[in-house]
């Protein structure tokens, strides 16, 4: 029998902008290689940031969200190379950095210190898979500038953030790869480590990324989107608004029978069962027993939100 | 049954073939005879003559067709009977079969379900080598071409007989680089198809023995290899992937012949390898299937003309590709009959055949078919049920096969007047006009669902597949002398009737790649020993997943000489395809040839 416990400690307190990097050098992840599973805790954690990650495992294993890498293939195309950052290494001669597939959207939480502070910036980066693709073209996406070179094609991420639960109106656009000039010398691939502020945006819960292309056809962007972060610095909010208690979440047996018991002291506003595919399956939430008899064998994901925020983790019924 | 050129539609035929007649044309249905002397594809022989848009990915490469505004995987391909689409992908690229392998090449426009079973839904296509195998002459022929790209190709046909045996041995090769220019704009320097080169052979040997009490055992084998590289899209910059094929195809029937009756027994053994590789982007794709089938069927011939069929169709497929768990093996069994009469008021009709295939639910499927002759008018009518179970990848692929996929289905409905004339003077006009009507449900799409992972296919479209084809056909044959002028028009709606929202698409659009207008004219002249033959098309423009591609003409001429001697006789062709040099594309991205040619001779004995 295991228990998922999931703990968010919200300690505010006034400090003087004070910053912490998350540089994932503290992964210790040998070169050339790579971690996308997270396990059942279903996030990277560093610094003051978290990354959600999902890895289901099986007879074909895929992953979402974020990874760990070090990675240093910058030459070959495909989707089998897609944890490399075009650099060749990390931010500032590091060796270590995240890759994100945005699909359609990743989220940079914070937590520890970092809870109530904002993001003031990170380094962002090209993966190879996406860099290659835009340059050279592959089967699926175009290479930009099309057939003549003159298309005014553009792969831009853009940043917003979650306070409270709502999403804000404003963001940051940043052109990961930007051919709308007149003039095609100035055309660019982003190749490099370039710094991304984000501190105009202000205190957040968690930062949304998306990622938009000229390149898209009826079934969505054709573009790999994927990117690639390191240096993620946050920093503290300038105003201490005091301790406050902090909800723990269990969630146990899993694997699963038929029921999944939630122990919380806070308040579970929705709980969403879903399967690999997205179906959402049918439950009966009973105080803080959910009732799963209906469901089949096999990989879920359960959605609370709790206290606004959302969380998943995999469950697996045998 | 009636040939879309213009043939009568009296057919007279040994007993032996009738039984392949009733199910092979249907009454109220209208057939396409593809007589071709050329060396070329089933689907280049397909584009030629117009009746269907051929979807072709380039020179040598991927070619499937779309019939009556179906996918092209509602096309069924069977060889002497025997299904040949792949079960992993519902659907069999027609630029791998030789039409100068088969004796018949025939297309069924229409539902053939109730006959032939799964995917013959826009139409049916017939391979055959039994038909004229005892019929045929003894002769060696051997033929050598060269055309534009490197193109070069032999192919080689020998046929003999004696009181007892027949055999038939059919050899083929072919080679190109396909390195056609292409244009992308004109004020652009032009560029070179690369990566774009093939390789192909194979081998189609017959045999045949007369038993004794009007019996015959007939044994064919088809073994064939293909190499092609995989070209660049215009906006790839180069690519180094191939694609290798390969294929075995056995069938050995039984057949007796009676005053009253035939029976025949066919088993069959297919084998089919598709193997792609990209050493740039490190993927390596082997995908295999077997096939195993066997089928009885039986035909009385009653008084009044009176025609029925019986039969039962066994049949098993085992395929494996990375992509699936493990071999994923499929049985299934289908009962079929159909009931054939002529009486002096009209000609009828009915078909029913019933499938049970593992993993879905048993489909029936009937059609009923009339024709009636007012003097040299002809009459038809049909209506049909037809269905395509998902392929083993819609089921299997992981990630993403969906298990609880449903059959798509649907009613297809057909009208149609054909009319001849003719007069002393040799000349004769032959007019055909056909609406036909289908609505296919629970169509199959690969989408993506809110909160997953990954595409998967899912039963989320209804399309309304509706058109007219008309044909017009003037004849003037005189001694040593033949004119004829074919033109043909065709206006296709097929609209998804359902809105989605990945693959975005609203109610009323067209379907992807299907052109609502195309037109064709061919004029042939033949004096003596000389043959020319002109073909015009056009195809309208058709909706792509990105931006509409715009329509397009293609010229083709053929011309061909003969000379015979006492003991053989030699033939000389060109033959030139995009005659004025045009740009076009069939799919975006994917440059086609412009003006080129092939030059040939053959030797017959």
């Amino acid at each position: 029998m295991k228990h998922l416990t999931f703990t968010i400690l919200l300690l505010v307190t006034s400090f003087c902008c004070a910053q912490t990097v998350a540089d994932f050098e503290d992964f210790n992840i040998a070169v050339d290689s790579s971690n996308n599973n997270s396990g059942e805790q279903g996030y990277f954690v560093n610094g003051n940031v978290l990354l959600p990650n999902i890895f289901v495992d099986g007879d074909f294993s895929y992953w979402s969200g974020w990874a760990i890498s070090s990675t240093t293939d910058t030459t070959t195309p495909g989707f089998t190379n897609d944890l490399s950052a075009i650099t060749g290494g990390g931010a500032e001669g590091s060796t270590t950095y995240a890759v994100t597939y945005i699909f359609p959207s990743s989220i940079i939480r914070l937590t520890n210190d970092g809870i109530g502070g904002y993001v003031a910036g990170m380094y962002v980066t090209n993966n190879t898979y996406a860099y290659l693709s835009m340059l050279e073209g592959d089967g699926f996406a175009k290479k930009f500038g099309g057939e003549t070179g003159n298309d005014p094609d553009f792969f831009k991420m853009t940043v917003k953030k979650f306070e409270e639960g709502a999403l804000s109106t404003n963001s940051i656009d940043f052109y990961l790869a930007d051919y709308r000039f007149e003039d095609n010398s100035q055309d660019y691939i982003v190749d490099e480590w370039t710094w991304l502020d984000l501190s105009s945006l202000g205190n957040a819960d968690s930062l949304e990324i998306t990622m938009s292309s000229s390149d898209n056809n009826d079934f969505g962007i054709k573009t790999p989107t994927y990117v690639c972060v390191d240096n993620i610095t946050t920093a503290n909010a300038l105003t201490a608004i005091g301790d406050v208690d902090v909800p723990k979440v269990s969630i146990y047996p899993n694997p699963f029978e038929n029921h999944i018991q939630i122990d919380t002291d806070a308040v579970i506003e929705n709980v969403e069962l879903v399967d690999v595919m997205g179906r959402t399956q049918a439950i009966n939430l009973v105080g803080n027993v959910l009732y799963l008899d209906d469901v089949q064998s096999g990989v879920y994901f359960l959605r609370m939100e709790i206290n606004r925020q959302l969380m998943v983790t995999k469950v697996i019924r045998r | 049954m009636l040939s879309a050129l213009g043939q009568d539609t009296t057919v007279v035929l040994p007993v032996v073939k009738v039984v392949e007649e009733i199910r092979k044309n249907q009454t109220g249905s209208i057939v396409v005879d593809l007589k071709t002397d050329k060396n070329q594809s089933v689907a280049e022989a397909l584009n030629e003559s117009g009746v269907v848009f051929i979807k072709s990915y380039g020179q040598g490469s991927l070619a499937t067709a779309a019939v009556r505004g179906s996918n092209s995987n509602h096309l069924a391909v069977l060889w002497n009977g025997v299904p040949l689409q792949s079960p992993m992908l519902g659907l069999l690229d027609l630029s791998l079969l030789p039409i100068g392998f088969f004796e018949s090449t025939q297309l069924n426009l229409g539902g053939g379900s109730s006959a032939w079973g799964n995917g013959a839904i826009g139409g049916t296509l017939l391979l055959d080598n039994r038909m004229a195998i005892s019929e045929a002459p003894q002769q060696i022929s051997l033929s050598l071409e060269a055309g534009s790209f490197d193109h070069y190709a032999s192919h080689f046909k020998g046929q003999w007989k004696n009181d007892k045996w027949t055999a038939s041995t059919k050899v083929f090769y072919q080679q190109a680089q396909n390195d056609f220019s292409y244009e992308i704009a004109p004020n652009l320097p032009k560029r070179t198809q690369s990566n774009a080169a093939l390789q192909q052979w194979g081998i189609m040997q017959s045999l045949q023995y007369q038993l004794p009490k009007n019996q015959t055992l007939s044994f064919h084998l088809w073994g064939q290899k293909s190499e092609r590289e995989i070209p660049p899209t215009t906006t790839q910059n180069s690519s180094e992937a191939v694609q290798n094929d390969a294929s075995l195809r056995t069938t050995i029937a039984w057949a007796k012949t009676g005053k009253q009756f035939h029976h025949q027994f066919r088993t069959a053994y297919l084998i089919d390898d598709n193997h792609y590789l990209d050493p740039k982007q490190l993927t390596d794709n082997l995908n295999r299937y077997q096939q195993w089938s066997n089928e009885w069927e039986s035909t009385f011939y009653g008084r009044k003309n009176l025609q029925i069929v019986a039969g039962v169709q066994q049949l098993a497929v085992a395929a494996q590709t990375g992509n699936y768990v493990t071999t994923i093996k499929r049985p299934q069994v289908a009962l079929f009959t159909s009931v054939k009469q002529r009486n002096k008021y009209f000609r009828w009709q009915f078909g029913w055949r019933q499938e049970w295939i593992q993993g879905q639910k048993s489909v029936g499927v009937p059609s009923l078919g009339i024709e009636k002759s007012i003097g040299q008018v002809n009459i038809r009518a049909k209506v049909d049920r037809n269905y395509r179970v998902p392929t083993l990848n819609n089921l299997h692929w992981n990630p993403g096969g969906n298990p609880e996929l449903e059959a798509e289905a649907g009613w297809g409905q057909e009208l149609g007047i054909d009319a001849l004339s003719k007069n002393k003077n040799g000349e004769s006009i032959f007019f055909s006009a056909t609406v036909f009507h289908r609505q296919t449900n629970n169509w199959i799409l690969w989408t993506r669902l809110a909160n997953s992972f990954f595409y998967s296919p899912q039963n989320i479209a209804e399309v309304n597949s509706r058109g007219l084809e008309t044909s017009l056909n003037y004849k003037l044959e005189k001694k040593n002398f033949v004119f004829q002028i074919r033109s043909l028009y065709q206006f296709t709606l097929a609209t998804n009737e359902l809105p989605i929202l990945i693959p975005r698409t609203a109610v009323g659009e067209q379907l992807y790649y299907t052109p609502k207008n195309r037109i064709g004219v061919t004029t042939s002249l033949a004096i003596k020993d000389w043959q020319i033959d002109y073909m015009h098309q056009w195809t309208g423009s058709v909706r792509t997943f990105s931006d509409p591609l715009p329509a397009y003409l293609l010229a083709n001429i053929s011309i061909k000489k003969e000379w015979r001697f006492t003991k053989f006789k030699l033939n000389t062709f060109l033959n030139i395809d995009n005659l004025y040099n045009l740009s076009y594309r069939v799919i975006e991205v994917r440059p086609m040839p412009g003006i080129n040619g092939r030059l040939g001779v053959s030797v017959a004995m």
